[in-house]
């Protein structure tokens, strides 16, 4: 196995908000994660990279709980996900925002509702004008004011992701999980969303983790990288690491890029 | 020899078997513990009771014209033709009301919920609000299995109603009989031993249209083709289960002496 260093910076010195401990997890015969390890501290961008079907969006889910592990532990801001309570995790999760792969927009509500929607939930007898503040100051964060009337199904791909963002980010989540953020966008999009995750990690402060295949999407956005590969984390460490791999597997990501 | 085996198709059922009882128990647990979602209760009363009126209402009236054009001419014979209104009225508030009612409610509600929820499952959404830290379970499960037992009851009696409406023009297209005369002899015929045990009945008619309906829909898989084997697994599991509810309120009610 080709294990990097870590040229990641300094980063034990920082406190840690996400811990994840021999995670394992198959699906019949097929192993996904396979004692998998990974610790992602205050305020990085850690992108997960690994082929479709390499079990990225599994660890992602197991790590917000909506699948359980096989075996091994995960802690999110200190708290052990698997000894929660239904109530406990509601409200762990309000400390934490998903970006879907398939946005999963509420199409049966408008751009508003699906943002007003967390808002009115969780910070209950906000009156209506402070709601709209932080509508509008989510809408402008991705810059969308626009569409606030418009139902998902008139948005163009782009602009869901987007609106998918800023819903994710209204609570404003101590942890952000993006999976596959540029997938099915064109490079101008891709791009556009790629500024858009720093922008949210510079203005908010977040820790991200985020899930990918692409090298342009791991190029803008990572603080440090680690490839998944047949369960195993294959390497860590930063996108210049990765660049200067000879390691045949590691550079394929960078030949089918280009 | 070997007198049963458990092949797949019966473990299926066993296992489907279990799981929509464990997704009932869930509803009594989770469900039932605040926060209560009033609103979204509201809405879904309204779109599941209110919505389901016209098509309720048509259904009772062609239940109880016809009922009342078919039975007549077997009356006559019997010389028992000045029974119709009485006999109509225990038939329609006993049986054919009640057990109708559920079938088009499970048709149009039990699909609705198990599409709807099928295709949020599919699409994400319901993960979405799990992540949120909105519990998808309280919000779009509970208020839907609360308003369809709710509803049911509440539309069973207007469809009876609408029934014995419709069979008063029944019986006027070949005679001529009073408003007034008919609904005394459909009453005289009628006590509260048989609407209160086909009206309680009805609430569980109800809870099984929500539960099987939430349960395909929360439950569904395979992409859009699973979202079409949700509803239509709904409303078939749901028609299954009144039959199955009806044949026990009606044992139950033979126990207590209610069916004489």
């Amino acid at each position: 196995m080709g294990t990097i260093e870590s040229t990641a910076g300094s980063s034990e010195d920082k406190s840690t908000v996400i811990v994840v401990e021999h995670l394992y997890k198959k699906f019949g015969d097929n192993v996904v994660l396979d004692d998998f390890n990974l610790k992602v501290f205050t305020q990085e961008n850690v992108v997960v990279l690994g082929k479709s079907g390499s079990g990225k969006s599994v660890l992602v889910k197991c790590i917000v709980g909506l699948m359980k592990p096989d075996s091994g532990r995960v802690y999110v801001l200190g708290e052990d996900i698997a000894t929660l309570k239904e109530d406990e995790l509601d409200l762990l999760r309000t400390k934490l925002g998903f970006l879907f792969q398939s946005n999963a927009l509420y199409d049966s509500m408008t751009v508003r509702e699906n943002l007003e929607f967390p808002v009115r939930r969780h910070w209950e007898g906000m009156e209506q004008a402070e709601i709209d503040s932080k509508i509008t100051e989510a809408l402008e964060n991705v810059g969308l004011e626009d569409t606030i009337d418009m139902l998902p199904s008139e948005l163009s791909g782009g602009m869901a992701k987007r609106i998918a963002l800023a819903r994710a980010m209204i609570l404003k989540p101590e942890i952000i999980f993006y999976d596959e953020p540029t997938a099915g966008l064109d490079p101008v999009t891709a791009r556009e969303i790629n500024a858009l995750i720093l922008k949210m990690k510079r203005k908010y402060h977040t820790s991200s983790i985020i899930i990918t295949h692409d090298m342009e999407c791991v190029k803008h956005t990572a603080d440090r990288v680690l490839l998944l590969l047949e369960g195993k984390c294959y390497m860590e460490g930063t996108y210049k690491d990765l660049e200067q791999s000879t390691d045949k597997k590691i550079k394929q990501f960078f030949e089918l890029e280009s | 020899m070997k007198l049963w085996t458990l092949t797949e198709g019966n473990k299926e059922f066993i296992n489907e078997t279990g799981s929509i009882t464990k997704f009932a128990n869930r509803f009594f647990i989770v469900g039932m513990k605040p926060r209560y979602e009033f609103k979204e209760l509201l809405t879904q009363c309204y779109l599941i009771g209110y919505k389901s009126l016209p098509l309720v209402a048509l259904t009772g009236f062609i239940m109880g014209l016809v009922l009342t054009m078919q039975l007549r001419p077997s009356l006559i014979v019997y010389g028992v033709e000045s029974q119709l209104p009485e006999m109509v009225g225990i038939s329609i508030v006993r049986e054919v009301g009640p057990v109708i009612t559920a079938l088009i409610f499970a048709g149009k509600i039990g699909s609705s919920i198990g599409a709807e929820l099928g295709s949020m499952k599919v699409t994400e959404q319901i993960d979405a609000m799990e992540v949120s830290g909105i519990n998808p379970f309280k919000f779009l499960v509970a208020t839907r299995i609360i308003s369809t037992t709710l509803m049911l009851p509440i539309l069973t009696v207007l469809a009876d109603a609408i029934a014995l409406f419709g069979s008063y023009i029944g019986v006027n297209i070949n005679s001529v009989t009073s408003f007034s005369l008919f609904f005394t002899q459909v009453f005289q015929g009628l006590d509260l031993n048989d609407l209160l045990p086909a009206v309680i009945k009805t609430f569980f008619f109800g809870f099984a249209v929500g539960v099987v309906g939430c349960y395909k829909g929360f439950n569904s898989n395979k992409g859009t083709k699973g979202v079409g084997i949700a509803a239509n697994s709904a409303v078939v599991l749901s028609s299954v289960l009144i039959f199955i509810i009806d044949l026990l309120a009606v044992q139950i009610a033979d126990l207590m002496g209610l069916n004489y």
